[in-house]
């Protein structure tokens, strides 16, 4: 392997791709500099607006009332029983306002809106009842070629904390893969303490279809859900299905 | 290669100081999970990016560059990605050796030509010098996996390197 070795050590970034490099980087840093002042007090303002909205739509209080299919998220918060793993995708209108959609069992729903990130189309889910369990796991199933899952995690912040390991163990996330010699089909957990139950998952490529099980645990009880996404025509449906319910 | 000399070198000041410490480094492993130099350039700066806007504290040269090293191959997964997603021309028609001897061309064009897995654990391990366990603790993944991966990834190198002598 000496061969490979010598081999590469020729390759090299040239000269024009260095200075390339150091540009953009001097410029995101004159940019983070100039914009920390501004950004605070807009951080600020954007803080006292939010909670002004929160607290008129009733999301930091929970009102009874039953969830429906189309409903903001202070509806669904109302029945936290951690009887059931409920999934809803949240999507994103023109006005900015989030629309939260709860997914029924069966029930196909096609999605509009998705986030582009890092060239990928995702879609937002959120777990509800959240708060009744310590973690959440979201898992690929028949994952065979082994690049990483295109799952992302969040924080609290709703910020995309991306798929690097290294950010995600900075907020408490972890990846578990099953061992390659035992020979079975590759799965990918991705698993956080639950802040916010919010998760991101990448549309299967036209005419795929791609299942992925949610699971959220407590001390007592394990719940699962098979989300499935399938791409059809440009558009991608969104099904629920195969709740099961484990009691430790 | 991790020498107790290294292991009490000081992680880099800052992004620029990363560029000229490991900009080589991270090239070499781009290019080959990659295959194609402007997409490996574009890794490399999108990589030493998220490095200046997180801004991580780290304990040591070998930490950071392990950092590094995550961070760039995750990048490349997601080029990769979105390769597969979207209509490009084949990237292997861009793994391109012009700049380098026949003999560099052709070991260098056999790596390449591995699945993603095999070239990533043979480059960390054999050009970067790794040990098993820290690939394992860098990629995530087992360290009887990178084993697994370190055999087969020489099979199937020594097979697309039509050449005998690969030591």
């Amino acid at each position: 392997m000496k061969k490979l070795e010598n081999a590469e050590q020729k390759l090299q970034l040239s000269h024009a791709a260095r200075v390339r490099i150091g540009a953009a980087l001097e410029a995101e840093n004159t940019k983070a500099k100039l914009n920390k002042t501004p950004m605070r007090w807009v951080a600020a303002a954007a803080a006292v607006v939010l909670t002004a909205t929160l607290l008129t739509t009733g999301v930091l209080y929970r009102p009874a009332a039953q969830p429906t299919a189309e409903s903001t998220k202070s509806e669904f918060n109302s029945a936290i029983s951690g009887e059931s793993l409920r999934l809803c995708i949240t999507q994103m209108q023109s006005s900015g306002q989030s629309v939260f959609t709860e997914l029924k069992a069966g029930n196909e729903i096609f999605v509009e809106s998705a986030r582009q990130m890092n060239g990928n189309m995702l879609y937002a889910f959120e777990a509800l009842d959240i708060a009744a369990y310590d973690c959440i796991y979201v898992k690929m199933r028949g994952f065979h070629d082994d690049t990483a899952p295109d799952i992302a995690v969040t924080n609290s912040d709703w910020q995309f904390a991306s798929s690097d390991m290294e950010t995600a163990k900075e907020f408490g996330v972890y990846v578990k893969t099953q061992d390659e010699s035992q020979n079975e089909p590759q799965e990918y957990v991705l698993g956080y303490a639950c802040d916010d139950g919010k998760f991101y998952v990448t549309a299967p490529a036209d005419g795929e279809t791609v299942v992925y099980t949610v699971t959220a645990e407590n001390e007592t009880e394990t719940v699962s859900v098979d989300l499935r996404l399938r791409a059809v025509d440009g558009k991608v449906g969104v099904t629920v299905e195969n709740e099961q319910k484990f009691i430790k | 290669m991790q020498n107790e000399q290294e292991n009490c070198t000081p992680p880099s000041q800052d992004a620029q100081e990363a560029l000229a410490r490991y900009g080589d480094m991270l090239f070499r492993i781009c290019f080959v999970l990659l295959r194609q130099r402007q997409d490996a350039e574009d890794a490399v700066q999108e990589t030493l990016l998220r490095y200046l806007r997180k801004a991580p504290r780290f304990e040591s040269e070998q930490h950071e560059k392990a950092w590094l090293i995550r961070v760039a191959t995750n990048v490349c997964k997601n080029t990769l990605r979105f390769r597969s997603r979207h209509e490009t021309v084949d990237s292997e028609e861009f793994a391109d050796f012009t700049e380098l001897s026949s003999d560099d061309g052709e070991i260098l064009g056999a790596l390449c030509s591995l699945p993603y897995i095999y070239r990533v654990v043979l480059q960390l391990y054999y050009v970067e010098g790794y040990k098993t366990a820290e690939i394992a603790r860098i990629l995530h993944i087992s360290l009887s996996a990178v084993k697994k991966r370190l055999e087969k990834g020489r099979k199937l190198l020594k097979q697309a390197y039509t050449k005998e002598d690969l030591r």
